[in-house]
């Protein structure tokens, strides 16, 4: 299989491709691979009738992520762009002038905080940073990894209240009322970015896709190959190594479908054999624990993000209520490797028994 | 001396013959299990387009106008060339997977892409 690179802005973005499958179709499938948005790893695959065609798409998919992911960025500033570590610095001092993909950003997840069960704050940027500095401390030097100590993470939890940021919807500012407070939109970003990005692609003729952000999957359309008529998600063994096949525990079917997954076992460190996952739980202050992994469908990106942060700190119970309220489905994966599932999840699901009409 | 060499080219022809049958036989086999496909264009050692094998077209390269090729019958083929030797259009049509033609004085070369298998994952949430 012949690779071969091109440059797109910045970075090597590099197609292959395959042929197409069994069946009689005009359609071949592709694959292009970035490396430099959302901190993460991306792919997108795809069919079409000509190369050019699939660069086209995944060239407006690259292209709106990459805006996306200045706007929601919290740690750089971008000449001429205000983004939301603009809102950021002016806490407490005035209100800051967004582009509509933050106001729209902000204001849903606004709404999320109520919905979640106040589990997904995007005020939480001060008690997040402490973890951040402190993870990142200790992945890079594990034998004083440590976690932040209650006080520090009681005192930053003061200056996380939601309703201090204030979105004047018809000047579209944004002000954040607290001096000491700060956004931090990493739970909800990469999936309302990859919703704006895939209705981009739409909108020019995209008909059959699936899109990964770094474990945010939107699919498109129906797999034009013939094998199947639904795309297949593999979710992610949490306790195996994550590379190759044998690592999955299941696969599900999909059609117009977001899949999204939240665990501990990509970004975490670990404190005295203790796993700390990224993921905490605003009421706790501390990292998520109750399972290795929950995965999410939901045909909005945004919501199943949002849905998957939620659900991995959520007790199962309120968990199930939640996802029902939204007419998502879900899987649970427990710390010791047992399943829960929606009768949503299981009727789409390998494990379960589901098997793709071919 | 003389006798025996004729003798020998006499057995290599025929064993040559049985092995070509072989291959025939056997490219045939593979030509079933991997029927259509898509056919790889590189021009300058530039993967410049990838064409399905499934629907007939005649067209031609924006980088090498000169050359016309032409899809029909899950095939492909060099069908004009405005090289000197003509051996591009001389090779004929190509179908099977890893089988190659090429116009050399134009640096073009044609490639019947493998098939990727289908495992049921299109992609990984995790």
């Amino acid at each position: 299989m012949k690779m071969w690179k091109q440059r797109m802005g910045f970075l090597l973005f590099a197609p292959f491709l395959f042929a197409g499958c069994q069946k009689q179709s005009p359609f071949l499938k592709f694959q292009a691979e970035f490396y430099d948005l959302f901190d993460t790893v991306s792919v997108i695959t795809g069919y079409a009738e000509t190369e050019s065609e699939f660069n086209r798409y995944a060239q407006i998919i690259y292209d709106r992520l990459k805006e996306l992911n200045r706007l929601y960025d919290i740690y750089h500033d971008y000449p001429g762009i205000q983004n939301v570590k603009t809102i950021n610095d002016n806490a407490g001092a005035q209100p800051v002038p967004v582009p509509q993909e933050i106001a729209d950003l902000l204001r849903e997840s606004i709404d999320y905080y109520e919905s979640s069960g106040h589990t997904v704050n995007i005020a939480l940027g001060p008690v997040l940073r402490l973890w951040h500095d402190y993870r990142t401390a200790g992945i890079s030097d594990p034998a004083t990894a440590a976690a932040p100590p209650m006080s520090d993470l009681a005192r930053a939890n003061q200056n996380t209240h939601i309703e201090n940021v204030l979105i004047d919807l018809s000047a579209q500012t944004v002000f954040l009322r607290d001096k000491g407070m700060s956004l931090d939109v990493g739970a909800v970003a990469k999936g309302y970015a990859v919703k704006l990005a895939v209705a981009d692609a739409v909108r020019a003729g995209m008909t059959s896709a699936i899109i990964n952000i770094g474990g945010n999957v939107q699919s498109v359309g129906k797999p034009l190959g013939g094998a199947r008529d639904q795309w297949g998600v593999g979710i992610q063994d949490p306790s195996k190594p994550a590379q190759g096949s044998e690592n999955i525990l299941d696969t599900i079917y999909i059609n117009d479908m977001s899949v999204v997954t939240s665990g501990n076992y990509q970004r975490f460190y670990e404190v005295d054999g203790k796993i700390y996952s990224h993921i905490i739980d605003p009421e706790r202050l501390m990292p998520a624990e109750r399972y290795s992994a929950v995965t999410v469908a939901h045909p909005d990106a945004g919501v199943a993000d949002m849905l998957s942060t939620a659900l991995y700190i959520l007790p199962l119970g309120d968990g199930q209520v939640l996802s029902k309220k939204y007419g998502a489905e879900a899987l649970w994966i427990m710390q010791d490797g047992s399943l829960e599932a929606t009768e949503g999840y299981k009727a789409m699901s390998k494990y379960f028994g589901y098997r793709p009409a071919a | 001396m003389h006798g025996g060499r004729k003798l020998a080219a006499k057995t290599d022809a025929v064993l040559i013959g049985a092995i070509l049958a072989a291959a025939v036989c056997a490219l045939g086999f593979l030509n079933r299990q991997e029927s259509g496909g898509s056919c790889e264009i590189l021009v300058e050692n530039r993967a410049v387009q990838t064409i399905s094998l499934r629907k007939d077209a005649m067209f031609t390269l924006p980088e090498r106008p000169g050359i016309v090729l032409q899809v029909k019958d899950h095939a492909i083929a060099f069908r004009e060339s405005d090289c000197p030797d003509k051996i591009c259009v001389h090779t004929g049509t190509i179908s099977r997977p890893g089988q190659m033609a090429a116009c050399l004085p134009n640096q073009t070369v044609i490639r019947i892409r493998r098939a990727a298998p289908d495992n049921g994952v299109d992609t990984v949430a995790g």
